[in-house]
């Protein structure tokens, strides 16, 4: 078992194998070495860090992705935006705790859950208008009108005919 | 503060950006200055956005690219073909030895040049490193009467007719032996498979990575029934279909993709069919009608369209690093028609979505799809035309732009040379290039079609856009047989006497030049 501690201050006591889902944590152990000392996590408080968990329970003993596919780009082009059933249920959150999942996923440096948030973030991109999108997601529009006119005619080609 | 979409780190921001489309990707772009700031600063992103305004598709070969990978693509991508390109000779070359000065069949897929020549199949690739092959086509007592050569498939197959021809067909619906289609594999020129099939007349033939359509003329009970046979080649399955609507005799066929393809009849109306999966089994689904003819000419139709590229290859080390994505594709139909030829630019993209699900074969009059989907130029019958993507090399004099009404004139043998002109119809480019670009700059020009007052179809107004660059390295005029356009190649052929000469060539900036 692995001992971790939140932002808030939370312990808990985690399966070292679900708890290496995480490549950050992962190489922390194995930089360690065997001890009992507890890992704090200063950038994930214990509501993010339970849904995480319960992640990582959920995909326990799936191969991990390897090292240079993480470096590649192309692969999450290519992939679809599609989502398994009960990864979408689990990502069904609100929009803070969303958000809080990919930081932290990108943090603790699990790619499938960061691509899982990713793919939900598009999902909810997907065929929305400029001010639909700001409304979503409290975006306010900095540019000036001359700049907003520009950056439009700039875009347009992009347009599916 | 809450966390939202903002307080992601920009790459992240990048992260989800890459996973929509470019549609939806440029939306969100608009909204405020740090997304857009994001998506202009990623290499990724603008390589995506490249791709896809250039109307191409990376094939698998090229999954792992790099950042600095791309960024050299994409300043590559954006110098080719430009107004100011000059033509540098990669190689140049004779082939054969000729009976006779006529025009041979010749084209280019994967940078394999082949050419059929006095029952002599000529292959040469245009990477220079591999020297000219050629292999003698087995004829005895029968002749050549259609060769495709493909070289992602390392295939190449030959229909061939019994000489003298004689046929006796009872029976429409039997499995008639019409023509013998032969398969050899074009690195080892041993046979492949052998299906015999004896033989009348094979109007084209054309093939797919699995399947072989050949398209032939029986003159049934003196109806003239047009018929299409769907070979599955790996299979050794062979099946042959009467088309219903035939659309005459002298058809010609463009395969659209894996399940489509495009027949022109007689009068030029394009008739859509689908092929069903299992068998090929052709469906009508649509006819797309041309403008009336003004007086009753008789038409011959040519046509230009690229080669396909989908399909598991059995050389992929010969697929290029992009293709042309169907919906940026264009087909040309070259109407010869003394003296209003004209050239009719079709976009692809009518193919792509339209008409294909419905059940009863739908006509569609030109006024709903020509004015939109089409480009139309005079044209003359000596100056050639090849296709790829969205783009089409002409060759045409120096500063001719044929848009006015006035009827093109043909090259004299004596007339001492023509210019290479690449048009290209990708509307996205267009529409980028008419937004954004300086128009000072040295990118393509961007043109517009006017009035056409005399073709064969009478008056034909088309306001629609496109680029035209010219090759500033003129070419000899004289005895100039063939051109032939891929991504980023030109290759041109004369016929001066009982060989012929082969030039390949890129294109060239400036810049290049002075490296």
């Amino acid at each position: 078992m692995v001992l971790l501690v939140t932002s808030d201050n939370v312990q808990f006591q985690v399966d070292k194998e679900v708890v290496e889902r995480s490549v950050l944590i992962k190489n922390m152990l194995e930089d360690v070495g065997e001890s009992d000392q507890s890992i704090p996590l200063a950038n994930v408080s214990s509501s993010v860090l339970k849904k995480v968990i319960e992640y990582c329970e959920h995909h326990r003993g799936e191969p991990l992705p390897s090292a240079d596919a993480d470096q590649n780009q192309d692969e999450t082009r290519k992939r679809t935006t599609d989502i398994s059933e009960w990864d979408q249920k689990f990502i069904t959150v609100d929009q803070e705790m969303l958000f809080e999942i990919i930081l932290a996923a990108n943090y603790l440096d699990i790619k499938s859950l960061l691509d899982v948030g990713c793919k939900t973030v598009a999902n909810m991109i997907k065929g929305k208008t400029p001010e639909e999108i700001r409304r979503l997601f409290n975006i306010v529009n900095d540019f000036t009108p001359e700049e907003e006119a520009q950056i439009k005619k700039e875009n347009e080609w992009a347009e599916d005919r | 503060m809450t966390v939202g979409f903002l307080s992601l780190p920009t790459e992240l921001i990048c992260r989800i950006l890459l996973l929509l489309t470019p549609g939806d990707l440029s939306r969100c772009a608009i909204t405020c200055r740090t997304v857009c700031d994001a998506a202009r600063n990623s290499v990724h992103i603008q390589y995506k956005l490249e791709l896809y305004a250039q109307g191409i598709t990376e094939t698998a070969t090229l999954d792992s690219i790099t950042f600095s990978r791309k960024t050299y693509l994409l300043k590559k991508l954006a110098s080719l073909w430009r107004s100011d390109f000059h033509a540098k000779i990669i190689f140049l070359g004779a082939v054969g030895h000729f009976m006779e000065r006529v025009p041979r069949p010749q084209s280019v897929k994967c940078g394999l040049w082949w050419m059929l020549g006095d029952d002599n199949l000529f292959i040469r690739s245009c990477d220079g490193n591999v020297e000219l092959s050629w292999t003698v086509l087995p004829s005895q007592g029968r002749f050549v009467r259609s060769v495709i050569v493909d070289p992602l498939q390392d295939l190449v197959v030959t229909v061939l007719l019994s000489f003298p021809v004689s046929l006796h067909v009872p029976h429409p619906g039997q499995d008639h032996r019409i023509f013998q289609v032969e398969f050899r594999l074009a690195s080892s020129k041993l046979p492949y498979v052998d299906s015999a099939f004896t033989s009348l007349e094979c109007t084209h033939t054309f093939d797919e990575p699995d399947r072989i359509v050949v398209l032939y003329y029986l003159n049934l009970h003196r109806t003239g029934d047009l018929f299409i046979r769907i070979i599955d080649w790996r299979t050794g399955h062979a099946k042959s279909y009467p088309l219903r609507d035939p659309v005459g005799s002298k058809s010609n066929f463009h395969l659209v993709d894996e399940q489509k393809i495009v027949l022109i009849g007689e009068q030029g109306h394009l008739a859509l069919y689908t092929l069903h999966e299992l068998d090929g089994s052709p469906q009508h689904r649509a006819t797309y009608l041309l403008a009336d003819l003004q007086r009753s000419f008789r038409l011959k139709f040519v046509v230009y369209a690229t080669p396909l590229f989908h399909g598991t290859a059995a050389r992929p080390d010969l697929m290029p690093a992009y293709v042309p994505s169907l919906e940026s594709q264009i087909m040309v139909l070259q109407v010869l028609c003394h003296p209003w030829s004209i050239i009719l630019v079709i976009d692809m993209v009518i193919f792509s979505r339209q008409a294909v699900h419905s059940e009863t074969p739908v006509e569609i009059p030109w006024s709903d799809w020509g004015p939109q989907y089409t480009w139309c130029f005079p044209s003359h019958w000596s100056h050639q035309i090849s296709v790829f993507g969205s783009k089409m090399a002409h060759t045409l004099p120096w500063n001719c732009i044929p848009e006015s009404g006035a009827t093109l004139e043909g090259f004299s043998d004596d007339q001492g040379h023509f210019y290479v002109h690449i048009w290209n119809f990708n509307k996205r480019l267009i529409a980028r290039a008419e937004n954004t670009y300086d128009r000072s700059s040295p990118d393509p020009h961007i043109r517009k079609l006017g009035q056409l007052t005399q073709s064969c179809f009478g008056d034909m107004i088309l306001t629609h856009h496109y680029t035209a660059t010219v090759c500033r390295t003129p070419f000899m005029a004289n005895r100039f047989e063939r051109l032939l356009l891929e991504q980023d190649r030109l290759i041109l052929s004369w016929l001066p006497t009982s060989s012929l000469d082969i030039q390949m060539v890129y294109p060239v900036i400036d810049m290049d030049l002075a490296e």
